[in-house]
C-alpha cells in the first residue's frame, strides 16, 4: 500500500537501501523437488512429450518459446537446453515467473547466478527473461506480466508447475487467480498455428482441492455422464462410476477424488479450447504421480502433460449460405480419451522403488543437473541416501 | 538439508585478495572486503558524480568496449526500473583483475604498466585493450558509476577456460566524507563499500565475460527512469477538478508507458499502455529503425524542428543519447562510406586559419573515404548492443531528409583530417600529439534539433553528445549553426582533456583549443561556401519565379528571416492553418496550425468587406509567426502553446482601437 497523500513527506522515499549490508549467497539446500522421481516428471513426462511433439510437428522457425515458473536455480531450463535443444539445433526463448527475480527478495543472488549461466547457453536465446511478478497477474490486462507473456507467446511449451496447487484457489476471486491466468494464457495461446503443450503439475489432494471449483467440475463430468455414451462407458470401466451417485460415492475415497479431479480438469481444458474459433483440440498425453506426503494413500503431486492442436474447421454458417457440412471435433470423443488416461496414471514411486536401473539413471541424471547448478554431486549422493 | 555453515575471511591486501577470491570454493567460502580510498574526492565518487542515471550505463557498456565484448545485452525492466542487467561477452575478470577494480577505485590498471600484466589491455600497449580497441575508460570508475542507480549492485564474471565463476555482491556506503578513519600511518582511509566475494564451480568452462545486476534502483534515478515528472503532472491535470481552467497536458508522442505504485499495473494512456514507435516482437535492429523514423516522421507531422526533449519520455531519450555516446555503427552506415555522388556536394575543410574549402570531384565513384583517406572508425570490431526491445546504432541520417523550402537542394558535406604534433611545446605542456576526422554536415533541417551542433568522439565514446555552440561560436549566425551536424573523431590526444565524468572538457587544455579553433575556422569556411552555393540557386530560382507578387506584409516577413538566417537560399518557413477536418497538404518546413484553435469562428455572417478585412488579419497573423520563426522563439514552446499564442496575437489584432 503506498502512503496516503496527506502523509506524505519531503524526506521521504529518498534513500532505498536502509541497511548498509552487501547480500550474502543463499547456503545450497538440497529440496525435495531434487529427488528423482521430479527427474522423473522431468525426463520421462516433460522432455519426452516435447521431443515427441516435436517430431510430429517441427518448429517452423528454429525457436523453442516456453513459458515456465522454473525455480531458482532453473533445473527444467538446463535440461530441455541439453537434452532437447542442443540435440535438435533449436533455440530456445524461455518467459519465466519467479518472486526471486524482484529486487527485495533474498533468492535474487542465486537466481541471478543461475540466469547468467543460462543465459550464457549456446542455445538460449538473449531476449529470454525471468519476471518477478506473481503468474496469476497475466490475468490482468495491463499487467506487466500480461504483456510480456503478450510479447513473448505464443508458446510452443507452457510449463505451470504450480508448488501450491493449482486448485486451491477459490473460483472468482478478483486477484492472484490462477483460473483467471490460465483463461488469458488460452487466449495468447489461440493465436498459435502449430501444437502446443501444457505441462501442469499440482497437489491433487483432498485439502488443496477448493470445494467450489470440484462442484463445477462435478458437473461437467455428470453431463458428460448424460450426453455421452462413450464416456460413460468408460467412467464405469476404469472408475466405476456410471451416474451421479456413483460419482459422489467415488469421491468419498481419495482414489477416486484424484481421479475425478484430474478428468475434470482435462475436461475445463477441452471445454476452453473447443471454445476457440476455430477450435483447438486437445489430448491428454501423459500422466504421473508421486507422494509429497508419505502417509498419502496415493499420489497426491500430479503432472500432466496436455498436447493441443489448432485446427481449421470453419464455423456452422447461422444463415446456411455456406452450407457443405462441417464435422467439428467432438467434446465426447475426446473427453473419453483424457479419462482413459487419467485411469492408466503412472505411480512415480513405485516405477523407482521396482526398477533399479531406471532409479539409478534418474538419480545419475538428476545429479548431473545439479551440478551444472553449482550443486555438490557427493553430497548430493549423501542427501539421498539419507532418505 | 544445508550442506556447511558459511565461514567469512576479510582481507584488505590487494595479492591477498586474490589469492583468498582464488581458494573460495562455493557459497560456504566468503571473501570479504571493504571499497577504500585514500582520497576524500574519489570516495565521493560512488555518491555519484553524473547528472543522468543514464550515465551509469553508458559507463558500463564502455567497460564492455574495452573488455573486448563483441555483444552487450542490458535489461532495464522497463517501465518499472527495479532490476537493471548488463551482461557482456567479454573477457571477463580473473580474481586478482577483480581485486585491483575494487581496492583501486579510481586507479584503474588500464593505461598503465598494471594493465599488461593482470591482462586487462595489451600486452604491447597498455592503451589498446587485449584485442586492440583504443581504451575508452581511463581512471577505473567507470564501475561505481552505477551509484547513480543504486547503491547494491552484484557481479558475476568468468574468464575464458576458468572452472570458477566469481561473484561479488557489493553495497556502497552513502555520503561518505565523514567517514574517515586513520590507519597506523597516520594516513586518511575513506571506507566507500562492504563487498561479500565468493567463487562458485562452472561447468561451461569455455564462455566469458561479466553480468552486472543492479539490485535496487534508487527511488530518485527510478523516478527519472520512469518519466515521473511527466506523468506526475498529467496525473495533477487531470485531477483537477475545474477543466477548463488548466492547462491539458499530454503525454510525450513517444513513450513506454507509466506502471503503478506497485510496479504491477500499466496504466492506460490516450488508448494504449504504451506509445511506441516499433511493434512488440519487431527484430531489434527494425525496431531501432523505427524510433529513429518516427522521429523523422514527425517532420511531415507538421512539426518543423522536433525536439527529443518534446517527442520521447526520459527513457526514449535516454536510449537515443546512448546510441549516440558509445562504439556503435550507424544505422545508415557512416558517413565517410557513403557514395554521395548525385544528392550531394562534398569539400575538403582547410587546416589553416585562414583556408578555403576545395571541392572533392565526385564524378568518380566511391566512398569519401577513398577520395581523401579518411580511416574513422578504427579497430571497433563487431560492437553489438542490445537495450531491451532495440539494438542500438547511432541514430544520425544523411540520406533521404525531407525536402524543404530552401533553395538549396542537397547537402553539402565537409571533411577534414588533421594531426598536430605539437612541435614548438613541450610535451608536457601540449599533452602531446592531436590526430583527428571530422565532418561538418550542412543541410536545410537538422532533426531532431539535438543533432544540431558538433559532437567529439574519443576512439569512438562520447560523453558530451552534441554542443550546440559549437564550442562558443560567437558569430551570430544562429540558424546556419542550427543547419549543421558535425562530428570529430579523435584518435589521438585530447582525453586528458575530459573531465572525471566525460561529459564536459577542459576548455583551457591545449588540445580543447586546438580543436575549437579547427571547429570555428572549418564553419567559416562552411559559411562562405554555403552562402556562395545559396546565392547561385536563389538567383536561378528567382528567374524562374520572376512576377510573383508579394505584399508588403510577406515582405516584412521575408526581410527579417533574411536578417536572421543570413541564408539567401532559404525561405521564411509556411505557416498553414487547417480546418480540422482536412488533410495537411504541407511538406518539410510548414508548422501547420488548427484553424479553430488560432483565428475562433465569427459568430455573425460576414460581408464582402469585412471578409477582405479578415483575409489581411490573417496574413498579418502568419507574417507575425513567421517573424516568431526567424528569432527562434515559435520552437521555444510546445504546439499547443505556439496556437495559444498566435491566438491571443489574433485577438489583439483584431480588437478596436478604442
Amino acid at each position: 500500500m503506498s502512503t496516503p497523500l496527506e502523509d506524505q513527506n519531503f524526506a521521504d522515499d529518498i534513500v532505498q537501501v536502509k541497511l548498509y549490508e552487501a547480500s550474502l549467497p543463499e547456503s545450497k539446500t538440497f529440496l525435495p523437488w531434487h529427488r528423482p522421481r521430479k527427474q522423473f516428471v522431468r525426463d520421462r513426462q516433460w522432455r519426452t512429450q516435447i521431443e515427441r511433439m516435436l517430431t510430429d510437428s517441427p518448429l517452423a522457425d528454429g525457436t523453442l518459446r516456453y513459458l515456465g515458473l522454473p525455480g531458482a536455480d532453473l533445473l527444467d531450463l538446463r535440461h530441455f537446453h541439453s537434452e532437447i535443444c542442443e540435440s535438435r539445433n533449436l533455440k530456445l526463448r524461455f518467459l519465466g515467473f519467479n518472486s526471486n527475480a524482484r529486487a527485495a527478495s533474498k533468492g535474487q543472488t542465486e537466481l541471478n547466478v543461475a540466469l547468467d549461466e543460462v543465459l550464457r547457453l549456446p542455445y538460449v536465446d538473449q531476449k529470454s527473461d525471468v519476471l518477478g511478478d506473481n503468474f496469476a497477474l497475466i490475468a490482468q490486462d495491463d499487467s506487466i506480466a500480461c504483456r510480456k507473456a503478450q510479447e513473448f507467446g505464443p508458446y510452443d511449451v507452457i510449463n505451470l508447475d504450480f508448488c501450491d496447487g493449482f486448485g486451491g484457489q477459490v473460483p472468482g476471486t478478483p486477484t492472484n487467480n490462477y483460473y483467471e491466468a490460465i483463461r488469458k494464457l488460452f487466449a495468447i495461446q489461440a493465436r498459435s498455428k502449430s501444437p502446443w503443450l501444457l505441462l501442469l503439475t499440482t497437489r491433487a489432494d483432498s485439502p488443496n482441492i477448493n470445494a467450489t471449483l470440484l462442484e463445477a467440475l462435478l458437473n461437467k463430468y455428470i453431463a458428460n455422464l448424460v450426453e455421452c455414451a462413450n464416456f460413460k462407458a468408460a467412467s464405469n470401466e476404469k472408475f466405476g462410476i456410471g451416474d451421479e451417485t456413483g460419482l459422489r460415492e467415488t469421491i468419498a475415497t481419495a482414489n477416486g477424488l484424484l481421479q475425478i479431479f484430474l478428468t475434470g480438469l482435462c475436461k475445463w481444458f477441452l471445454a476452453m479450447s473447443l471454445a476457440q474459433q476455430p477450435p483447438t483440440t486437445l489430448k491428454l498425453c501423459s500422466v504421473i504421480g508421486y507422494r509429497v506426503d508419505p502417509k498419502s494413500e496415493h499420489e497426491d503431486l500430479i503432472s500432466l502433460a496436455l498436447r493441443f492442436t489448432p485446427t481449421f474447421y470453419p464455423v456452422v454458417d447461422p444463415l446456411n449460405v455456406a452450407s457443405l457440412p462441417v464435422s467439428i471435433p467432438n467434446e465426447c470423443d475426446l473427453a473419453t480419451m483424457a479419462l482413459n488416461r487419467v485411469a492408466s496414471r503412472v505411480d512415480a514411486d513405485k516405477v523407482l522403488l521396482d526398477d533399479v536401473t531406471v532409479n539409478n539413471e534418474m538419480i545419475e541424471s538428476s545429479a548431473s543437473l545439479l551440478v551444472s547448478a553449482r550443486y555438490d554431486a557427493q553430497a548430493y549422493r549423501e542427501w539421498l541416501d539419507k532418505g | 538439508m544445508t550442506t556447511n555453515a558459511q565461514q567469512f575471511q576479510e582481507v584488505h591486501d590487494e595479492s591477498e585478495l586474490a589469492t583468498s577470491i582464488r581458494n573460495s570454493h562455493g557459497t560456504e567460502n566468503i571473501v570479504q572486503t571493504t571499497l577504500q580510498t585514500d582520497q576524500r574526492v574519489i570516495a565521493r565518487v560512488t555518491d555519484g558524480i553524473y547528472r543522468q542515471p543514464g550515465s551509469a550505463l553508458r559507463e558500463l557498456i564502455s567497460n564492455s568496449y574495452d573488455a573486448d565484448a563483441t555483444r552487450v545485452v542490458i535489461k532495464t525492466d522497463a517501465p518499472r526500473f527495479e532490476r537493471i542487467s548488463i551482461e557482456d561477452d567479454g573477457h571477463g575478470m580473473a580474481p586478482e583483475v577483480l581485486a585491483h577494480l575494487l581496492l583501486h577505485i579510481g586507479g584503474s590498471a588500464k593505461r598503465n604498466v598494471a594493465g599488461p600484466a593482470l591482462g586487462v589491455t595489451s600486452g604491447s600497449d597498455p592503451m589498446l585493450s587485449p584485442n586492440g580497441r583504443r581504451l575508452i575508460g581511463k581512471i577505473g570508475i567507470g564501475l561505481f558509476s552505477v551509484s547513480q542507480l543504486t547503491h547494491t549492485f552484484q557481479i558475476i564474471t568468468k574468464v575464458k577456460n576458468d572452472n570458477y565463476r566469481t561473484i561479488a555482491t557489493v553495497a556502497l556506503r552513502q555520503y561518505a566524507d565523514d567517514n574517515a578513519e586513520t590507519d597506523v600511518d597516520g594516513e586518511k582511509r575513506f571506507e566507500s563499500g562492504k563487498v561479500n566475494i565468493w567463487r562458485e564451480k562452472a561447468t561451461d568452462i569455455d564462455s566469458h565475460g561479466t553480468t552486472i545486476v543492479l539490485t535496487s534502483i534508487r527511488p530518485q534515478a527510478r523516478d527519472t527512469l520512469r518519466s515521473r515528472d511527466i506523468w506526475s503532472a498529467i496525473e495533477q491535470s487531470e485531477s483537477l477538478a475545474n477543466k477548463e481552467e488548466i492547462q491539458t497536458i499530454e503525454p510525450p508522442r513517444f513513450h513506454i508507458g507509466c506502471v503503478d505504485e506497485k510496479g504491477e499495473i500499466l496504466k492506460k494512456t490516450a488508448g494504449d499502455v504504451w506509445a511506441l514507435p516499433w511493434e512488440k516482437g519487431d527484430a531489434p535492429d527494425v525496431a531501432f529503425r523505427k524510433l529513429v523514423d518516427g522521429v523523422w516522421g514527425e517532420i511531415e507531422r507538421s512539426t518543423p524542428n522536433p525536439q527529443l526533449e518534446r517527442i520521447f519520455d526520459y527513457y526514449l531519450r535516454m536510449v537515443w543519447q546512448l546510441s549516440l555516446a558509445v562504439p556503435l555503427p550507424y544505422v545508415d552506415g557512416h558517413l565517410f562510406d557513403v557514395d554521395l555522388d548525385g544528392w550531394s556536394e562534398a569539400f575538403a575543410l582547410s587546416n589553416q586559419p585562414k583556408g578555403a574549402a576545395q571541392t572533392i570531384d565526385l564524378s568518380k565513384p566511391g566512398p569519401l573515404r577513398d577520395k581523401i583517406g579518411l580511416t574513422d572508425p578504427v579497430g571497433i570490431g563487431q560492437f553489438d548492443v542490445y537495450f531491451d526491445d532495440l539494438k542500438l546504432f547511432r541514430p544520425i541520417k544523411f540520406k533521404g531528409l525531407p525536402v524543404t523550402n530552401n533553395a538549396l537542394k542537397i547537402p553539402l558535406v565537409f571533411v577534414g583530417k588533421c594531426r598536430e604534433e605539437f612541435s614548438k611545446l613541450p610535451r608536457e605542456l601540449s599533452g602531446g600529439p592531436l590526430a583527428f576526422e571530422a565532418y561538418l554536415f550542412w543541410t536545410p533541417k537538422v532533426a531532431p534539433t539535438e543533432h544540431q551542433g558538433s559532437l567529439i568522439r574519443i576512439h569512438g565514446s562520447s560523453g558530451t553528445l552534441f554542443d550546440p555552440t559549437f564550442m562558443r561560436y560567437q558569430v551570430s549566425e544562429l540558424t546556419r549553426l542550427r543547419q549543421i551536424t558535425c562530428e570529430i573523431f579523435v584518435s589521438e590526444g585530447l582525453d586528458s582533456a575530459l573531465n572525471i565524468d566525460r561529459e564536459s572538457f577542459n576548455s583551457a587544455h591545449p588540445h580543447s583549443v586546438y580543436i575549437t579553433r579547427w571547429l570555428h575556422g572549418a564553419l567559416r569556411q562552411l559559411a562562405s561556401t554555403q552562402k556562395r552555393l545559396a546565392n547561385e540557386a536563389r538567383e536561378q530560382s528567382r528567374d524562374e519565379s520572376a512576377g510573383a507578387a508579394r505584399t508588403e506584409i510577406q515582405k516584412v516577413a521575408s526581410e527579417v528571416w533574411m536578417q536572421e538566417a543570413d541564408d539567401p537560399g532559404s525561405n521564411p518557413p509556411t505557416i498553414e492553418l487547417k480546418n480540422d477536418e482536412s488533410k495537411s497538404s504541407s511538406i518539410g518546413e510548414t508548422y501547420v496550425f488548427s484553424r479553430s484553435a488560432v483565428m475562433p469562428e465569427r459568430k455573425n455572417s460576414r460581408t464582402s468587406k469585412s471578409k477582405a478585412h479578415d483575409d489581411v488579419l490573417e496574413e498579418k497573423l502568419k507574417a507575425i509567426a513567421q517573424v516568431l520563426a526567424s528569432f527562434g522563439l515559435l520552437d521555444a514552446v510546445t504546439k499547443r502553446r505556439q496556437e495559444n499564442l498566435l491566438k491571443a496575437i489574433y485577438e489583439i489584432l483584431d480588437a478596436p482601437g478604442e
